[in-house]
């Protein structure tokens, strides 16, 4: 099953290895891990993408609330989210291809950010399977270098998180 | 005051009696500040010796054990005694010294990256770089080693800043709520839990380590299977959570337990599991083991539910809350239609105990179970607190001592570390003033922390060490003998020192035992002592740990010489 997960962290010391660690010494497998400061800096907000069952997905989740560090984990899942990634993509074209390469950048909303005599530098944004169509279509031209940030996701309607301190005598438990 | 002063401080406002461990390099600031406020201080004569130690005496004490030591090689030596404290759940609070701030990450002498080595051994730990945090990690860490499921906390703590002024701080580390699902605890439950229990027909209770550690539980325990009668095992962590005349006993479980609890344990229709986490030594294969029965488990930690086995019944709520709640929510007359399994478990218990019966008898050399059924029943009056390492002679413990009380057996369960015996009866000793302590220990054992002899002697605790000395890796050789073709690698002790002069050159009495007659007036002597004193008994080699169950099968599938199962 594939899964998004949002988790929110203290920006602490060394809480990306302590994430990190974990999964890997629970032998859980993740496709991709993105981190980054909230509006809040002292909060940072890591999205994880996998591929497992909702057992072990379960499983993931207790072990990550034992981490102090961690204040909540959301599964974006069941909610209504968009996800998006953003990619660099260089390709190799010559100057009688680049009209047609400039064709795809623009159908997929690409950006270009350098040319040279052989190649297309341009960066690209959107949801994993419009990122993989796009990626097969540039195959026949030749990727010189693929980044991509992973997933980062975001739950539609007003709903919002913020830490709350903990001082606050009305914080809620979360629902699973 | 400076960061060392203000450690100090800390441990004395928790009222923490004693601590243990070693001194060197950027500890330094912290050992002066224990010499100037004559901090009480145990030095150990190693860093896993000091972890050991403190280990015994939390799991004596329920209090969390303080164990200092110095950065790099004192830190990593630490490492070992983390982790058994991980997997047995055990209160620890280390304290450990790092290379000053501005020399962090340079490679600095005895610098090594201890907080990322410990990360998977802890529950938490932290790197101070800010004074003023000091204080407030202090906290957070003390109150982290008892929160839920106990558990191992380490702080490092640069050199400078331990010298460093320290600004006065009532700030709390983490200024956020951690948010967590909503417990299911036991009200939510029970009255599942008690339908389950009237509709089995075949039901088993399973006590861990969870049941030994919770305040509340051995006395509410004590009234539940009073009241019901219920078929009860214990793990070899949860030995003393309930007193092995209470009715429906059957010992303990798992690849070296009894005959009665591994056929309950394979053959129940319902098992009420409290406190522990179906380790593979406890419950064979987990994976198989929930097919065609119900399962409900109980536990503090949620992420232990389901890990292993996914129960049908899940309670995330501490041991003796919950049977203090399912003491509530049973009828005062509480009837149920065990009386066939029950008289099936009495029938293997009569039968195991006459199987058995030969390892209880006198013989030259002494058979180990012997050995140490004879202790126990010797002891008996003195309710001692028994230590064990790891090997063939912690099972043949865990089968053959008399355990009364919670916190009185104490065992590497989890991590199954040798070495663990000595330092940890050191620890409990001192937990429990005044109360006889029993260290029993394999000659491969007593020599990997044997140099805490000189621990104890500073300390002059009444620990009574038996060195079941059988010159071999008895569990290697077992396992050698059975699956291995009798190749003897690397497990034949021929060259053993002699402990008794060992432990004399630590100027602690001792003596060699070869007959019966010897065992019983060594153990009267040990008493009479009253301080250290050491046993060398000279135990058969050969000698098997049985029953068993055979690696790969399940808890039913048990060997038992001299019993057709």
């Amino acid at each position: 099953m594939l899964s998004i997960i949002a988790v929110m962290v203290e920006n602490r010391a060394g809480v990306l290895s302590r994430v990190s660690n974990l999964f890997a010494r629970r032998g859980f497998n993740i496709s991709s891990l993105a981190v980054g400061e909230t509006q809040n800096p002292e909060i940072s907000r890591i999205t994880l993408s996998l591929d497992v069952s909702a057992e072990e997905l379960a499983q993931m989740v207790k072990q990550l609330y034992k981490l102090p560090d961690v204040l909540i984990v959301r599964n974006l899942t069941h909610e209504r989210y968009c996800a998006r990634e953003f990619v660099f993509f260089k390709v190799s074209c010559v100057a009688s291809q680049r009209g047609e390469v400039i064709n795809l950048i623009n159908i997929f909303r690409g950006h270009i950010v350098d040319v040279s005599a052989d190649s297309l530098t341009f960066e690209v944004s959107g949801a994993e399977e419009k990122i993989a169509a796009l990626q097969q279509l540039l195959n026949e031209y030749g990727i010189l270098e693929l980044v991509r940030t992973g997933q980062i996701a975001i739950e539609r309607g007003s709903s919002s998180f913020s830490a709350p301190l903990k001082e606050d005598s009305h914080t809620e438990e979360v629902s699973e | 005051m400076n960061g060392a002063e203000t450690v100090v401080k800390f441990l004395e406002d928790h009222q923490v009696d004693t601590c243990f461990g070693y001194p060197g390099g950027p500890i330094l600031v912290l050992y002066d500040a224990i010499y100037k406020r004559n901090f009480p201080h145990i030095l150990t004569r190693h860093e896993q010796g000091a972890i050991h130690a403190a280990e015994g005496y939390a799991r004596v004490s329920g209090r969390p054990g303080v164990v200092i030591a110095t950065s790099g090689p004192g830190a990593t030596n630490l490492v070992t005694g983390l982790a058994d404290a991980l997997l047995d759940s055990t209160p620890i609070l280390a304290i450990t010294g790092a290379v000053a701030r501005k020399e962090i990450g340079r490679d600095a002498f005895q610098e090594a990256d201890i907080t990322g080595i410990t990360d998977p051994v802890t529950k938490y730990n932290y790197l101070v770089m800010d004074p003023a945090s000091l204080k407030p990690i202090l906290e957070e860490a003390w109150e982290l080693t008892t929160a839920g499921r106990p558990g191992p906390v380490l702080v490092n703590i640069p050199k400078d800043l331990l010298s460093a002024e320290i600004p006065e701080s009532h700030d709390s580390f983490s200024s956020y709520a951690r948010l967590r699902p909503k417990p299911l605890k036991s009200e939510l439950q029970i009255d599942h839990v008690v339908r389950a229990l009237s509709e089995s027909k075949k039901p088993l209770l399973m006590l861990g380590g969870g049941c030994v550690i919770s305040d509340l539980a051995p006395q509410q325990i004590d009234r539940f299977v009073n009241h019901t009668a219920m078929p009860t095992c214990l793990t070899l962590m949860g030995i003393g959570a309930v007193k092995p005349q209470a009715p429906g006993y059957l010992g303990m479980a798992g690849m070296h337990g009894s005959v009665q609890a591994n056929k309950a344990l394979g053959n129940c229709d319902l098992l009420l599991a409290v406190g522990c986490r179906f380790s593979d030594r406890a419950i064979a294969n987990p994976e198989r083991y929930a097919a065609g029965r119900t399962i409900i488990h109980v536990d503090i930690d949620p992420a232990e539910i389901g890990k292993n086995v996914k129960p049908d019944i899940e309670i995330e709520d501490d041991a003796g809350d919950f049977f203090r709640c399912l003491n509530q929510a049973l009828p005062e007359k509480f009837s149920a239609d065990w009386q066939e399994w029950q008289s099936y478990l009495t029938d293997l218990t009569q039968a195991y105990d006459k199987a058995a019966a030969p390892l209880l008898k006198v013989s030259e050399p002494l058979l180990p179970e012997y050995t140490l059924k004879r202790i126990s029943d010797l002891l008996r009056q003195y309710n001692p607190i028994v230590v064990t390492d790891v090997g063939q002679h912690q099972m043949w413990a865990a089968q053959y001592f008399d355990i009364q009380t919670p916190r009185s057996f104490l065992t590497s369960g989890g991590l199954g570390c040798m070495g663990f015996g000595l330092p940890a009866a050191i620890g409990a000793a001192k937990a429990a003033p005044g109360r006889l302590t029993v260290a029993v220990v394999g000659d491969g054992g007593m020599q990997m922390t044997e140099q805490e002899l000189g621990t104890l002697y500073d300390l002059q605790l009444p620990v009574m060490i038996v060195v079941l000395d059988n010159q071999t890796l008895g569990m290697v050789r077992q396992w050698q003998e059975l699956f291995y073709h009798e190749h003897y690698s690397q497990s034949l002790l021929t060259t053993n020192p002699d402990f008794v002069k060992l432990a004399d050159a630590y100027r602690i009495p001792g003596c060699n035992v070869h007959t019966a007659a010897d065992l019983d007036q060594a153990v009267e002597q040990a008493i009479k002592t009253n301080g250290p004193y050491l046993l060398r008994v000279f135990v058969r080699q050969k000698e098997n740990v049985y029953p068993m169950i055979p690696a790969g099968k399940d808890p039913q599938d048990l060997i038992m010489p001299g019993m057709d199962l």
